[in-house]
């Protein structure tokens, strides 16, 4: 561990390494996203081949205009400087820009992935270190049977299930007097579904605006969380035991540190660290339960646009939102790794 | 600590001579009651899986139809079953496709030099770094728009089997190349090329048969993988298409006819996915602790 290691130098020229390598990879996606759009038959002008009203030669010189005589390379190069200046096209179905159609929807997924994040990880990090502290004690077992559980439900199914007991099953009085204290099981003579089972927000003034809207959010969030929990704590409780039976843990015990102030700064801190790097290798899995969240609890974000585009095979749109998701992710493991770096002074930049 | 240490010790080495690992034990039978009731249904089964039954319309689990009947008056159970055949098909299908590819890149990236190494990493990078279920879906609406009639046969079951073994090398391929980049300086491997022996066979016969530990509890927990991708495809209506059952398709049902209450459309054919899925991973841990020296049972 040199003092050469962590000087402000090596750490710029780590992160530019690491920023050139994030570029080819994202050229590469998008290369084979192109090519992707290109092997489906027909191209961009499939669902102008069948219409009567179209000459042929006004297909001719609809394909001139659009550059698709021009070889495929040639296509490509052109396609990747008109995205590189923000010009991404039009949506097939709606006509308008693809980059305005992804830009309403990009923060209201963020917004549910967020919210998840967080609250997968103020109940992943607590329950790993607290499953790894006490190893094979029965608290232990549940929580890592509890993630066992987690990983192996289907996203999907979850969502269903939640729908069922608190939209299909549960129901509070709409009748103020009563207030929300009570809760009614299947339906009552002036009752409405506990939560809402999808949608925003309803619409209504500013403020019932924020309570609405947190009612709408809970559970998209409850889904996307309770799915991704087990992950974080298994490898949470994985590292967690690990550092344990570092020898610097040995010796503190030794010493007779108390277990408390042993635990906080030595072990929790060096245990955290590799999270950092799961959190963003994981991004793609949270990315695609967003998805099906989206889709189930009818959340106007990215993924149900991703879907109804595939559905009604909007090509533009759907490059649009696969290069979007590779660059934020891509961008979100050059974050994390940089902050490795910045973080654990073991790391070597070469 | 020493008497830890000890126990440890004794725990690790009693596993090898042969300890029942209890959580694999239990997920092997589970996986083998619903392989059973899957391949056995046409013999037992009183209901036929397609034809509608109008009177016995949506009837809540009982004894005659322990989960149920659908909106046609078929029975639920029966339906499930059928669906787990062609579920469980497609899970193995991709695996053994996915396994095959994984080797074989995996192989190449190992021993071919820098310039195949690189490019095979950077393509699993590529699939890696995007969202499975996206890559997945948009493969599909490709697939779809070619219009092929061999793969729409069956619902498109072949299709399916292609696109999501063409997403399952990945892990397996990263397996076998770490392994083969230190195995090929073994002086085995130096031994076995200086007597003239050739490259392929050295592969085969010498290096593979080391790594395939890793290879197969990757593959296992692989097959829980494809499982769980098919039933999220199909349910989205991107993968098989009925009239082909799979628990995937059958769940969409399921979901149109939650909010007029028929819960149990929804509930039986998510919990086959679930319990397929947890006793696989339950087996492929068992597996790991078992064909792992290095392993402690303990490790996350």
């Amino acid at each position: 561990m040199g003092p050469e290691l962590n000087t402000a130098g090596t750490v710029h020229a780590y992160v530019i390494r690491r920023l050139l390598q994030a570029l080819p990879l994202l050229l590469l996606i998008s290369l084979l996203t192109f090519l992707l759009a290109e092997a489906t038959p027909g191209g961009p002008l499939a669902a102008y081949a069948e219409d009567p009203d179209l000459a042929p030669e006004d297909l001719a010189r609809l394909e001139a205009q659009l550059g698709l005589a021009e070889p495929m390379w040639q296509r490509y190069g052109h396609w990747l400087s008109r995205m590189a200046h923000g010009d991404w096209g039009y949506s097939l179905v709606t006509h308008r820009p693809v980059v305005q159609e992804i830009g309403e929807r990009l923060p209201r997924t963020l917004l549910l992935m967020g919210l998840s994040l967080v609250l997968t990880l103020a109940l992943a990090l607590p329950l790993g270190i607290l499953a790894a502290v006490r190893q094979y004690s029965l608290s232990d077992h549940l929580i890592t049977l509890g993630a066992f559980v987690g990983q192996a439900v289907p996203v999907f199914w979850l969502g269903l299930l939640l729908i069922t007991v608190f939209n299909v099953w549960l129901h509070h009085p709409v009748s103020p007097s009563l207030g929300f204290a009570w809760v009614h099981l299947w339906n009552c003579a002036d009752c409405a579904p506990l939560l809402p089972g999808g949608g925003m927000a309803p619409f209504g003034g500013v403020g019932v605006q924020l309570g609405a809207r947190l009612r709408h959010l809970l559970l998209p969030v409850a889904m996307l969380t309770l799915v991704s929990v087990g992950t974080y704590l298994r490898f949470m409780r994985g590292q967690m035991l690990e550092v344990l039976h570092m020898d610097y843990m040995r010796t503190a015990r030794a010493k007779g540190l108390p277990k408390r102030s042993m635990l906080a700064p030595h072990a929790v801190k060096n245990a955290l660290l590799p999270v950092v790097t799961v959190l963003a290798l994981d991004l793609p899995g949270i990315f695609g339960g967003a998805l099906f969240t989206e889709i189930l609890f009818s959340w106007p974000g990215m993924g149900r646009l991703f879907y109804r585009s595939a559905q009604r095979v909007d090509f533009p749109l759907l490059m649009g939102i696969v290069l979007v998701n590779a660059a934020l992710i891509v961008f979100c493991n050059l974050v994390a790794d940089i902050l490795y770096a910045y973080l654990d002074p073991r790391v070597r930049y070469n | 600590m020493s008497v830890q240490v000890a126990g440890h010790i004794q725990a690790t080495q009693s596993r090898h001579v042969g300890t029942v690992h209890g959580p694999a034990v239990a997920g092997a039978t589970v996986l083998a009651l619903i392989v059973i009731g899957c391949t056995t249904v046409s013999w037992w089964s009183p209901y036929h899986s397609e034809k509608s039954n109008l009177p016995e319309r949506y009837l809540a689990p009982s004894w005659h139809h322990p989960m149920g009947t659908d909106g046609l008056g078929r029975d639920l159970l029966t339906r499930v079953l059928y669906g787990g055949r062609i579920s469980l098909t497609v899970g193995l299908l991709t695996t053994a496709l996915g396994v095959a590819l994984g080797v074989s890149l995996g192989s190449l990236a190992g021993l071919q030099g820098e310039w195949a190494d690189n490019l095979i990493m950077r393509v699993a990078d590529v699939f890696l770094a995007l969202p499975r279920i996206i890559v997945l879906i948009l493969m599909a609406v490709v697939l779809r728009q070619m219009d092929l009639p061999l793969l729409q046969q069956g619902g498109g079951v072949i299709g399916i089997v292609m696109i999501l073994g063409l997403l399952s090398w990945m892990g397996v391929a990263r397996q076998v190349r770490s392994q083969l980049l230190v195995l090929k300086e073994g002086d085995f491997a130096l031994a076995a090329r200086a007597v003239g022996v050739a490259p392929i066979a050295v592969l085969w016969h010498h290096l593979l048969p080391n790594a395939w530990t890793p290879v197969i509890v990757a593959a296992t927990l692989r097959i829980a993988g494809a499982v769980m991708a098919e039933s999220g495809l199909s349910f989205l209506g991107f993968g098989v298409q009925p009239p082909t059952p799979t628990w995937g398709n059958i769940l969409t049902n399921g979901q149109d006819e939650l909010l007029k209450g028929h819960f149990w459309l929804a509930l039986f054919p998510g919990l086959m996915i679930f319990l397929t899925v947890i006793a696989i991973n339950f087996l492929g841990d068992g597996l790991r602790d078992a064909l792992d020296p290095r392993r402690s049972p303990s490790g996350g």
